[in-house]
Parts: C-alpha cells; sequence; structure tokens
C-alpha cells in the first residue's frame, strides 16, 4: 500500500471508531438521561409556577425537536404558558423562563442560568425587585426598553440589558406563534 | 527502565503539570474558585490522560508518523466527549459548574503533550503509570489551588464554613486571584526546591 493511502486509512479508521464508540454512547447511556433531567427540571418549575394543570404540553419545533415553549392546559384550554428565553449577558447567557397566563400578562420571570461577574452582574439573583418589575406588564402591549420601560440594576447594566432582551425576544415569539389562539 | 510508581511519584512532584511544567493553565486559573470544582476538573482530566495514553500507547506502531497529531487530537477529543456526556448525565451540578472547561479539554496541552512526549514513545505500563501520576499531580495542584481560593474568597472550604459571617476577599473569585495564587504557589515551591538543592550540595 502506498505511503499516501496508509495515512488516509489510518485517520479514516480513528474517526470511525471514535465516532461509532461515542454515537454508541450518546444513543444509549447518556442521551435518555439528560432527556429526561431536562423534562424533570421543566416540570418542576412548571408546577411551582403554574400549578393546577390537567396536562402540561412541550411544544417542540417540528424541525429541531427542540422544546419551543410549554403550555399548561386545563380543561381543554390553555390557561398559561412559559417561554425560555435568553440573551448575551456579561459573561455568558444569562437564561430566563418567562411565564404568563393566557391574555400574555406576565406572571412570573425565572432565572434559570447566568454566568455573571460575582458581586456585579449577579445581582440578578440577590436582587430579586429588578425581575418583579417583569410581573404584570403584558407580554403583547408592553415593549421592554431598558432604561425606559424597565429600571436596570445599579452596577449590573449589562445585565440587566440582556435580561430585558430576553424578555422582549420572548414577547416578539409570542406575539408571532402564540397569540390570538394560534399555537402554531 | 523505570518503575511504575517511579512514574507516579514524577506526576506528582519532579515534573507536577501545574507548579513544575506549567501546562494546561486555562483550567487551573478558570475553574478554581471551589475546592470541589478543582477536584472535579482534576478527575475528568485523569480520566482523559488514562484513555488517551492508553490508546495512544497501544496504536504507536500503527500511526504513522504524518499524522500522529491529528489522529491523538481525535483520540483525546473522543474522550473528552465521553467524559462530558457521562458527567452530564450523571453529575449534572458539578457540569453545570464547571461548563465550558470541560470540552476545553480537548486543548489543554498537557494531554497532548503526554500522548507526543511520552505514550507514542513508550510501553503501555509506563503510559498509564505517567497518566496516572500527571492526573494525580493535576488534580492536587487544583484542589489546593481551590482550597486557597475558596477559604479566601467565601471563608469557606469543600463548601463547609469555616469562618461564619465571613466578609469575602472578592477578588479571590475572579480569575485575577487565580493567577495571584498561583504565582505565591509557584514562588513557594521554587524556594522550597532551591533550598533543598543547596541543602544537598553543602
Amino acid at each position: 500500500m502506498p505511503k499516501s493511502l496508509r495515512l488516509i486509512f489510518v485517520l479514516t479508521i480513528i474517526c470511525v471508531v471514535s465516532a461509532s464508540s461515542l454515537s454508541y454512547i450518546y444513543n444509549n447511556i447518556a442521551g435518555p438521561i439528560i432527556e429526561e433531567r431536562n423534562t424533570e427540571a421543566a416540570l418542576k418549575i412548571l408546577n411551582e409556577y403554574l400549578p393546577g394543570a390537567d396536562d402540561y404540553q412541550f411544544v417542540k419545533n417540528e424541525e429541531t425537536g427542540k422544546t419551543m415553549y410549554y403550555a399548561a392546559i386545563k380543561s381543554g384550554g390553555v390557561f398559561g404558558v412559559a417561554l425560555p428565553t435568553s440573551a448575551m449577558g456579561f459573561g455568558g447567557p444569562v437564561e430566563l423562563m418567562v411565564v404568563s397566563d393566557s391574555s400574555g400578562t406576565i406572571t412570573n420571570v425565572i432565572v434559570l442560568g447566568q454566568t455573571e461577574t460575582p458581586g456585579y452582574g449577579d445581582k440578578i439573583i440577590t436582587q430579586p425587585e429588578f425581575v418583579e418589575q417583569f410581573v404584570n406588564m403584558n407580554l403583547i402591549s408592553d415593549e421592554f426598553v431598558i432604561n425606559s420601560t424597565v429600571d436596570a440594576i445599579a452596577g449590573a447594566t449589562v445585565t440587566s440589558e440582556a435580561a430585558t432582551k430576553a424578555v422582549e425576544k420572548a414577547a416578539q415569539f409570542y406575539k408571532s406563534n402564540i397569540a390570538n389562539g394560534g399555537s402554531k | 527502565m523505570r518503575s511504575f510508581w517511579q512514574d507516579i511519584r514524577n506526576g506528582i512532584f519532579t515534573e507536577n503539570p501545574v507548579f513544575v511544567m506549567l501546562l494546561g493553565m486555562c483550567p487551573v486559573l478558570g475553574v478554581t474558585t471551589q475546592a470541589v470544582n478543582g477536584i472535579g476538573m482534576g478527575l475528568a482530566t485523569t480520566f482523559v490522560l488514562l484513555g488517551s495514553n492508553l490508546v495512544v500507547s497501544l496504536l504507536r506502531k500503527v500511526i504513522p508518523g504524518e499524522v500522529r497529531i491529528p489522529s491523538f487530537i481525535v483520540v483525546i477529543a473522543t474522550f473528552v466527549t465521553m467524559v462530558d456526556l457521562l458527567m452530564l448525565s450523571y453529575l449534572p451540578d458539578l457540569h453545570k459548574v464547571l461548563g465550558i472547561f470541560i470540552p476545553l479539554i480537548v486543548v489543554n496541552c498537557l494531554i497532548l503533550q503526554r500522548a507526543e512526549a511520552l505514550a507514542s514513545k513508550n510501553s503501555l505500563g509506563r503510559a498509564l503509570g505517567d497518566a496516572l501520576g500527571m492526573g494525580i499531580g493535576f488534580t492536587l495542584a487544583l484542589t489546593l489551588l481551590g482550597s486557597i481560593r475558596e477559604f479566601l474568597g467565601f471563608g469557606t472550604l469543600f463548601s463547609i464554613t469555616i469562618i461564619p459571617n465571613y466578609i469575602p476577599f472578592s477578588i479571590m473569585r475572579e480569575s485575577t486571584g487565580g493567577f495571584i495564587t498561583l504565582g505565591l504557589l509557584l514562588a513557594f515551591f521554587r524556594w522550597y526546591s532551591i533550598r533543598k538543592q543547596r541543602g544537598k550540595q553543602a
């Protein structure tokens, strides 16, 4: 076998073995556990902030299979939705869950994850007054603009901006996909 | 021929990857804000080192010299992805804290250096001994760094409160504190080893 063919052959074999062992682990060991844990975590939040539902529906994007939002259903109708959303903050994405009732009025904004600077950006968690500002605002009729409709946290401007942008994103999504009964 | 124990001692003391060779500084500074993170990162790196040294040593006669670096990287990346997936399934809390630093083990020069300099030229036994020694040395160094930073930055050790109502020395929680602590520790170990050598000469 010529040298150049040997190089290609060896590298290809290594890559094939590597890819197949990883896909085995993902499909048979890790994948189901991760899926289950994500579902469990989402259900915990839904039970806490949208209690009393008969069923929770996980609305998935048909192309990617990713959950776009969660709908809480009681006696056949949707009475509340929870929208996961995120925007880039200072040290990484600020991940939020926006919970609203069926009219689009926000009942809760929960910080799911953040990697902001300790002592500054993490005031988004230690100062809950900030996310409480969003409560009772409406996803359809209100605009979410930092320092005009929402007050920023002193010393955590970038983080406040990110959170506000994330809520605005959720509002846009709500308007185009969920509002007016169009649960597309 | 060097024995297994010599290889292990070599990794912990003589050629400690952090304090002597200064390899893999990115996770060293990034994750050592708490002692537990240091242990987690150290063990993950040890697993990858063991796996990559094992495979590279077994394949050292099969892999042609021209493609050895891409082959090593693929082998290392495979083990890193395994750690990433398994940690996400079984230790999700630790995975959340270590975050981006887990996939970054791929580019930790410590692992590639051990594959290139040792495992690709030596027998399986030596490669495994070296991986274990380097892994333990790396874990100990990260845990030491993490303990000091956690104690000064939070007043706790392994999440147990040592000083109640501690006013945090918050620079220690950020990478700046990592650099300062690492610098002081390096100076200390240098001073110690020089003093020891002088003692031998006298």
